[in-house]
């Protein structure tokens, strides 16, 4: 009877390149399934951040329940599970595949295979999903379905001759794709009456609920009033609710083994609801958690301070907020000479930072600044004390250090074999060691490196794809923690030091970076009524010198016709982005030069 | 004084040329067949403020465009006549019209005289008749001569000269050619302006098309003080920004603008400032006829000024001044401490050379000057 019951259910992600569709074929599918009334439609359901949509990436997961009936006859539980996608995320992209049975592939039919089809199927073979192909934008002039299904069993591995060639834009084919998940992807073969046990791949917060978690059942069943325990830290909670999303919210009376759905349990914040977590019944608990669980700890700090007449309540309240949902984003407050009062914050990485910094600045319309990033750096002082820095700012003076030590991360890279040389001159400049390297197949080659974390939080991972042509894919993990020749560089402008500027990295990349930095805050800051000279500086010792040229004329000449009224809005509006700016003594620095320091390089 | 009248300026727009010139983006048209309805309009615009204008005191009118001198002098007199209608103009200090030298009859310059015309305004722009041509201007340097000698044959005592500088391919040396060409003229006040692009200019294309090319910034600086000393050894004083004069031939209905006194805008994208408002007429002929034929005056701004817009105006348009605000006085009108409330502005201002301090006035000094955007934008809030 359960047997029969999960012989009707299909828990699938959906897995692609950038831009392959991913999205487009989950909103045809939620669609074509008749799940949403044509009003509640939206393009692109599932990737409901503003962010995500601009970025065509998915940041946070979603999840969904279609009911559909295949031509056998019967009605089939499909459950699409979505995964982000970006090195940061890795962790919760392999979170969500192994809550599925199957994986769909994408492949633009015009494209053909791309990196990230690479490093998404190499994900899911990992997790022993069963993988199969669908090539997409059949449509377009310049599709070559013949070509990219060769690619595909030649480069992946993987049987396409009978992919559904569809258009998810255009909805063709698309019955084909229902049909193959209902053919292809093993059904789940849980135990009903074991003891409760759930992954949780998702969590988000609701401030009425508190937090959500998206669990997929393996064994056991769930119902309100149960009494449940988080795996990793032995937590209890009571259930308050459970039930699934197709994609509306929608109560159930139990989840069983096999399910996908959500609980509640009045969970006050969602670090209490981890991904990765087991979730199992308290009074009957299963013996061993599901494999996999770890705990996310932020590898990149930066600070984040109000700009102008922004107040720093608004900046906490509004990394409040975001924490609920983002148990990866950690906050503290702290103050700086130069911007006052803010939060020193913890980040998964480069490109999380960049997230949360833009959801402030749009979501929230905060007008604020970040500061330099930095690791964790161990400092041994000459007195024998051992601490930590976080903040460049905060580094003792360097003759009361003996050694400083940085963080190392084993770094698995895989890339396409052309593209190997490119990627170990990448890796030696940035102070890697090669580990070794192995030929995963006649194509693809894992490269293995411990590289300085502070070498990769910058711009490591564009500069990599742009070296392999969008073909390589980063993971990492930290390893220890290794002496280094760091130094502290400063910045001053106008001769004094900003301390939101203020950097630790390695001895023989200060001349570089210095230069680059100055070079950047001489283009973005404005011209002004004096000379502004820009300097890096490592101590005393001026490393590089730039100058921001004195404005020589800003003046109206003439008022035609008595228009004061036109003159005024100019004026108003020269007033009104000198507020947008941080003043820094006679100084002001807009926005946008902290953000280009942050980003480093585009060259 | 008079009881119940108010000090008020007009001013008169003529939105027609006879060419445009390419540094223009004024609203003027070159098409002459509208002139005879657009002083109907004008007229009838007129009309609608005869109260306003019947308790008014005008000491000042200027009519400007455009080439006001460009159409029949017989419609410059209808406007006067009207206005004299509800206002006998008995406190009439100064009437000016802007005339383009190309433009000038004798007869012309007879009428306006007769119709109570005291100044006149002749845009010379530069002697050079390469860059008179360059930018557009329909006379040499040497026809404007001869049109400035007959106004002076006329009887006119009041000439005021418009320079232009930082032309397209201008060097120093060429501008001062030019200043020293107007001193030679001996009129009694001189305007002279930076040059300055403004989109959808035909100068603004050639620019962006790298088929002219400005001078420098500094360049352009170097001549507005080579222009200020030159003048100023003449006896010719700096008292705005952009002008200058004789002892005691500032233009008065100029300084009205700068001493926030109120004005009449009458015309095709005029601007008045009436009983604490600012207003600004459209700039589309269609509409200024549209509205005049329903009696509807053809306002589409208009701007309540509040006691922190005064202010604001009161920093703004002082600044332009050699003779700066006095801050005793806006203390005074606007109950603050303006060196209080500016502090950190003005110790920065002070240090950096670009105010000065004295008597009860702030003003600017020649950095300041050609800063002046900049150090207004740090004396508002």
């Amino acid at each position: 009877m359960q047997r029969d019951r999960q012989s009707k259910i299909r828990n699938f992600s959906i897995i692609a390149h950038i831009d392959h569709g991913k999205s487009t074929l989950a909103d045809r599918l939620i669609q074509m399934t008749g799940q949403l009334t044509e009003r509640e439609m939206q393009e692109q359901v599932l990737d409901t951040m503003d962010l995500e949509k601009e970025r065509g990436i998915t940041i946070k997961l979603q999840t969904t329940r279609l009911e559909y009936t295949a031509k056998d006859g019967e009605t089939y539980t499909l459950n699409l599970i979505d995964t982000p996608g970006h090195v940061d995320f890795t962790y919760e992209v392999s979170r969500s595949l192994a809550a599925c049975e199957g994986a769909v592939l994408v492949v633009d039919a015009a494209q053909g295979v791309e990196a990230q089809t690479m490093a998404n199927v190499h994900l899911a073979d990992e997790q022993g999903l069963e993988v199969f192909p669908v090539l997409n934008k059949i449509d377009l002039p310049s599709a070559r379905p013949d070509e990219v299904i060769q690619e595909i069993e030649d480069d992946l591995a993987i049987l396409a001759q009978d992919a559904p060639r569809i258009s998810a834009k255009d909805g063709i084919n698309i019955e084909d794709v229902l049909e193959r998940i209902v053919q292809r992807v093993p059904a789940p073969t849980g135990d009903e009456n074991a003891p409760f046990k759930a992954l949780v791949f998702d969590s988000m917060y609701d401030s009425y609920t508190g937090a959500i978690a998206y669990i997929r059942v393996f064994d056991g069943q769930v119902k309100k009033g149960d009494k449940i325990r988080m795996m990793s830290n032995g937590s209890e909670y009571e259930v308050t609710e459970v039930g699934v999303h197709t994609p509306k919210q929608k109560k159930m009376d139990v989840l069983r083994a096999g399910d996908v759905g959500y609980i509640t349990a009045s969970i006050k914040n969602v670090r209490d609801c981890r991904v990765g977590d087991t979730i199992t019944n308290a009074n009957q608990p299963t013996e061993k958690p599901l494999p996999g669980y770890k705990k996310v700890t932020p590898m990149v700090y930066c600070g984040i301070y109000p700009l102008g007449d922004q107040k720093v309540d608004d900046v906490r309240d509004a990394l409040e907020k975001l924490q609920l949902n983002d148990g990866a984003l950690i906050y503290e407050a702290e103050t700086s000479a130069a911007l006052g009062y803010g939060f020193r914050c913890g980040f998964l990485g480069l490109l999380h930072l960049e997230i949360i910094q833009e959801r402030l600045i749009r979501e929230f319309d905060l007008d604020i600044i970040s500061t330099s990033p930095s690791v964790i750096y161990n400092v041994n002082m000459k007195n024998g004390e051992k601490i930590t820095v976080q903040n460049p700012s905060n580094l003792p003076d360097l003759t009361l250090i003996e050694n400083m030590e940085e963080p190392i991360v084993k770094a698995d890279i895989m890339v396409l074999k052309d593209y190997v040389g490119n990627v170990m001159a990448l890796c030696e400049e940035r102070r890697g060691t090669m580990l070794h390297m192995e030929y995963l197949d006649e194509m693809k080659v894992m490269v293995h490196y411990e590289l300085p974390l502070n070498e990769v939080i910058y711009d490591f991972f564009d500069t990599l794809k742009s070296i392999t042509k969008g073909y390589g894919s980063l993971d990492y993990e930290l390893l220890e923690y290794r002496p280094s020749e760091l130094v502290k560089m400063d910045i001053l402008i106008n001769k004094e030091r900003i301390d939101a500027f203020t950097m630790i990295l390695h001895k023989s990349s200060a001349v570089y970076r210095g230069r680059r930095i100055c070079d950047k805050l001489k283009d973005t800051i404005p011209r002004q009524m004096f000379t502004i000279p820009i300097q890096a500086a490592i101590g005393s010792n001026i490393i590089a010198r730039e100058n921001v040229k004195a404005m020589r004329k800003d003046v109206t000449s003439k008022c035609y016709g008595g228009d004061i009224t036109r003159k005024k809005k100019l004026l108003e509006k020269q007033k009104k982005g000198k507020k947008r700016m941080q003043k820094f003594g006679n100084v002001e620095i807009p926005q946008k030069a902290f953000l280009e320091v942050l980003k480093y390089d585009d060259e | 004084m008079m009881m119940n009248k108010e000090q008020r300026s007009i001013y008169i727009h003529i939105p027609f040329c006879q060419r445009k010139c390419i540094y223009c983006n004024f609203r003027s048209i070159t098409d002459t067949s509208l002139v005879d309805d657009y002083i109907k309009g004008l007229i009838k615009e007129i009309v609608l403020y005869k109260d306003l204008l019947k308790t008014s005191i005008i000491e000042t009118i200027y009519i400007g465009g455009g080439t006001p001198s460009f159409i029949n002098e017989k419609h410059i007199a209808e406007i006067i006549d009207t206005i004299k209608e509800y206002n006998d103009l008995s406190h009439i200090k100064e009437i000016t019209i802007e005339v383009n030298p190309g433009t000038l009859t004798k007869e012309k310059l007879m009428t306006y005289k007769a119709i109570g015309i005291n100044r006149l305004s002749m845009g010379f722009q530069s002697s050079n008749n390469q860059m008179l041509k360059t930018i557009g201007r329909i006379h040499t340097f040497e026809e404007a001569k001869a049109a400035y000698y007959l106004a002076r044959a006329v009887g006119f005592d009041n000439i005021s000269l418009d320079l232009i500088f930082g032309l397209p391919g201008q060097s120093v040396k060429d501008f001062e050619a030019s200043i020293n060409e107007i001193i030679r003229l001996k009129p009694e006040h001189i305007s002279a302006y930076s040059l300055k692009v403004e989109e959808e200019t035909l100068l603004f294309d050639l620019i962006k098309d790298k088929a002219l090319v400005l001078p420098k910034e500094s360049v352009d600086r170097k001549m507005y003080e080579r222009l200020i000393n030159r003048l100023e050894e003449n006896e010719f004083f700096l008292y705005e920004i952009s002008n200058f004069s004789q002892k005691g031939y500032e233009s008065k209905h100029n300084m009205a603008y700068w001493n926030r006194q109120e004005y009449f805008g009458f015309g095709l994208a005029a601007h008045g400032f009436l009983k604490n408002r600012r207003f600004g007429n459209t700039e589309d002929f269609d509409d200024y006829f549209h509205s005049l034929s329903k009696n509807n005056r053809p306002i589409v701004n208009e701007e309540v000024v509040n006691k922190e817009d005064a202010l604001f105006e009161e920093i703004m348009l002082g600044l332009r001044l050699k003779k700066g605000i006095n801050f005793k006085i806006i203390n005074q009108n606007y109950g603050i401490d303006f060196l209080k409330r500016h502090k950190n502005a003005i110790d920065f201002l002070l240090d950096e050379g670009l105010i000065i301090i004295s008597n009860d006035h702030l003003r600017l000094t020649m950095k300041g000057m050609n800063l002046s955007n900049q150090v207004i934008a740090e004396l508002i809030d």
